[in-house]
């Protein structure tokens, strides 16, 4: 792994949480082709990134499903049930969020404001990650967020 | 109870207790069982509630240990505040290291890391510890631990029950208890109850043996009694009839009256004491009359001093204005009579006799106390010495019949108890007042009588006997001598006589047209009785004149009752001028 490679403490955090939404989260059934189809974890534009939620969620499983963790280009990000948009920001990311809107795609945002929040925007509050969640952007994906999941989070 | 009260009943109530007893251990097992199947199923709930409430924690913690939120799981596990019963709780993340823990008061958490099991009870807690899972996942574990209940908490549950229990056990057993002594009781009492049947049954074979041995003893007293009176009796009259016939042998007829008037007082003594044994059975029909007592007991004066001889000086104290008495005067002088010689008896060396009378009257009151005598006016006459006295004991026994002091021989032991039965007879009573070496008083109480006084003895016309007109006479007597001696008398009164030795032949003899103007006979005899013989006499020759004799008082006395016009009863011994009177008043009043 490249020196360039080293990630921030929020970062690796981030990293190894991300999968953990999976388990709080539900998905549409038509959303995965079959009942063993792994859960697509996507992360644009930030193989580092990648490759530590990669580890993160090696081995692990969520309702029976693996993970597959894929960086990709913005463009691709329709296929994938999470949508890390790490790398992104600006009005390239507030287009991704709302093509990916109305599909059920939980999409990831870090330290987002306005109409380029995705469904989870994580925040670092305190020199803790933190993560705030919308809701109606959940539900208008057609996913539903667990209560737990919700308790934790930051108010918007 | 029936004295055939069944053995398997008996046994069965001695089996009570026993059965009550199983019945109370049964109780109390079934109740410990009860406790322990209960106490079971408490824990058994209390464990799953536990889990339950784990598996709640765990699922609530689930984000904040995947999201490592260590204070919203820490804000999760002081929810549990609320419950008392939460002794410590705690989230280890998915490496087994502690997250978040809470505790209360001095509770500790287990030391190192816990391993996922079910609750299981240590101590006085219950713990469990349960993975914290999400989506399949698992993020750590959760361990919490309740109190269980203390054991006070778990007695004071069981303790009211317990005591129902037991106190429903020991109600059965002293019930058990209870009965079983009761049933013992009973048990005692049916023994007791047979041996005193037992006892009776043989108590009343011996009364009756001694029953029977006191009767022969009291047959033989009266037959030596009554031989011994006999044979004095006997010796004057045959001793008399020797005499009589030497003196008759040798011409010598000058002493022959003096003989025969002893022969006549020996056999005048004897039906007299045929008259006293008739008394004593009370079949002897009395000749009550109005009398006084006082002229009585002076006009028995020179009988009496030579009855008692010069030893004893006799004393009369005699009541003023006495009242009249109505009773049976033969009877009264044969009491006085016989109560002289028992006083006499009683005194061997000589003493006081007294004879006193009076007037008495006994309240209720009085007759409550002693009732030998009931409530009335009576006259009362009383025999009394200054002799040996008698004990309490022989007073007791005085008037039973056959009970005697004097030797074998010498009394009948009928005296006192003829005077008794006479006094009682009259309407009256007897009672006896005497003391050892403190002299004997017998009272005889007579009632007093309202009606005419005792009217003057007057001196009887002595009439010539009344001779026979050539009646023909038929005699019915089985007895030979009886009927030669009334035949004999008939014959010498100038009347012609038929015999029949029994009813048949007397009846043949009435069939017959051989003239017969009376019929004497017999009542007592083989075959057809006299009563028959005179109805069958009747029948033939309405209006045939009939005169009954018989020996049995008791006869004479319900013969009354059918005797009809021209029939009169005379009772035997009878004096022969009598019988000759009777005969010619029948004849004559036929006539008239």
């Amino acid at each position: 792994m490249p020196a360039a490679a080293q990630l921030s403490l929020p970062e690796a955090v981030k990293a190894a949480q991300l999968y953990k939404f999976a388990s709080f989260v539900g998905w549409p059934d038509d959303a995965f082709p079959s009942p063993t189809t792994p859960l697509q974890v996507c992360v644009v534009g930030n193989p580092t990134v990648t490759a530590a939620v990669a580890r993160a969620a090696e081995g692990q499983t969520v309702n029976g499903r693996s993970f597959a963790v894929r960086d990709v280009p913005a463009s691709e990000t329709d296929t994938c049930h999470i949508a890390y948009l790490s790398g992104m920001s600006g009005a390239d990311r507030a287009e991704v969020v709302t093509r990916l809107s109305g599909r059920p795609v939980l999409t990831v945002t870090d330290d987002a404001h306005g109409s380029s929040r995705g469904v989870v925007n994580f925040r670092v509050l305190d020199n803790r990650v933190r993560f705030e969640i919308d809701n109606a952007a959940a539900a208008h994906n057609g996913l539903t967020v667990s209560s737990r999941l919700l308790a934790l989070a930051v108010p918007r | 109870m029936s004295d055939r009260m069944s053995l398997p009943q008996a046994i069965g109530w001695k089996r009570t207790p026993v059965v009550a007893g199983i019945a109370a251990i049964a109780l109390l097992f079934a109740g410990v069982l009860l406790a322990v199947i209960s106490e079971h199923s408490y824990q058994a709930a209390k464990a799953n509630d536990l889990a339950v409430q784990a598996r709640i924690l765990a699922s609530t913690v689930s984000a904040a240990v995947a999201f490592d939120d260590v204070p919203a799981a820490r804000d999760n596990l002081a929810a549990l505040d609320a419950n008392d019963a939460v002794e410590a709780a705690a989230v280890y993340d998915a490496d087994g290291y502690l997250f978040a823990s809470y505790t209360r008061g001095t509770a500790r958490l287990p030391a190192g890391r816990v391993a996922v099991h079910d609750p299981e009870i240590r101590g006085e807690s219950i713990d469990v510890v349960v993975p914290v899972e999400a989506g399949g996942s698992g993020f750590g574990t959760v361990y919490l631990s309740v109190v269980s209940d203390p054991i006070e908490r778990r007695v004071a549950r069981y303790g009211f029950f317990a005591l129902l229990v037991v106190m429903a056990a020991l109600v059965v057993a002293v019930l058990g208890i209870a009965h079983g002594a009761l049933a013992g009781v009973n048990l005692r009492l049916e023994r007791a109850n047979q041996d005193l049947r037992q006892e009776i049954a043989e108590r009343e074979k011996a009364e009756d043996a001694l029953r029977q041995s006191q009767k022969m003893e009291a047959v033989g007293q009266l037959t030596g009694g009554i031989a011994h009176d006999f044979n004095n009796i006997l010796q004057g009259i045959v001793g008399s009839l020797v005499l009589i016939e030497k003196r008759v042998a040798d011409g010598r007829t000058t002493e022959v009256n003096r003989f025969m008037t002893t022969a006549m007082t020996a056999a005048n003594r004897a039906a007299a004491l045929i008259q006293r044994l008739l008394a004593f059975s009370r079949r002897q029909p009395l000749m009550p009359k109005a009398l006084n007592t006082n002229q009585l007991a002076l006009s028995m004066d020179d009988l009496l001093r030579r009855t008692l001889g010069t030893a004893i000086e006799l004393r009369y104290e005699l009541g003023n204005g006495i009242w009249t008495t109505f009773c049976d005067q033969n009877q009264l002088e044969s009491a006085i009579l016989n109560l002289a010689i028992n006083a006499r008896d009683a005194m061997p060396s000589g003493g006081l006799l007294t004879i006193a009378t009076g007037n008495s009257t006994i309240d209720g009151a009085r007759a409550a106390r002693d009732p030998s005598v009931r409530a009335g006016e009576y006259v009362r006459l009383c025999v009394g010495d200054n002799g040996v006295g008698m004990t309490a004991d022989v007073v007791s026994r005085a008037f039973e019949p056959f009970f005697t002091t004097k030797a074998l021989g010498q009394g009948t032991g009928l005296g006192l108890s003829m005077i008794y039965g006479f006094a009682q007879q009259s309407g009256g009573g007897a009672r006896i007042y005497s003391r050892v070496d403190g002299g004997t008083c017998v009272a005889i109480y007579l009632p007093r009588h309202m009606g005419a006084p005792a009217p003057e003895p007057r001196a009887v016309a002595t009439s010539p006997v009344p001779v026979g007109k050539a009646e023909q006479v038929l005699v019915v007597e089985d007895d030979p001598i009886v009927r030669d001696l009334v035949v004999d008398t008939l014959n010498d009164l100038g009347y012609r006589t038929l015999e029949a030795a029994d009813g048949s032949s007397a009846v043949e003899l009435l069939r017959t047209s051989v003239p017969i103007d009376l019929l004497v006979t017999d009542i007592g005899l083989p075959g057809l009785n006299g009563k028959q013989v005179a109805d069958a006499g009747r029948a033939q020759r309405p209006g045939l004149k009939v005169l009954f004799m018989t020996g049995y008082a008791e006869t004479a006395t319900s013969a009354k009752g059918f005797l009809a016009p021209g029939m009169e009863m005379m009772t035997k011994p009878f004096q022969l001028d009598d019988m000759a009177a009777r005969v010619r008043k029948l004849l004559e009043n036929g006539k008239a």
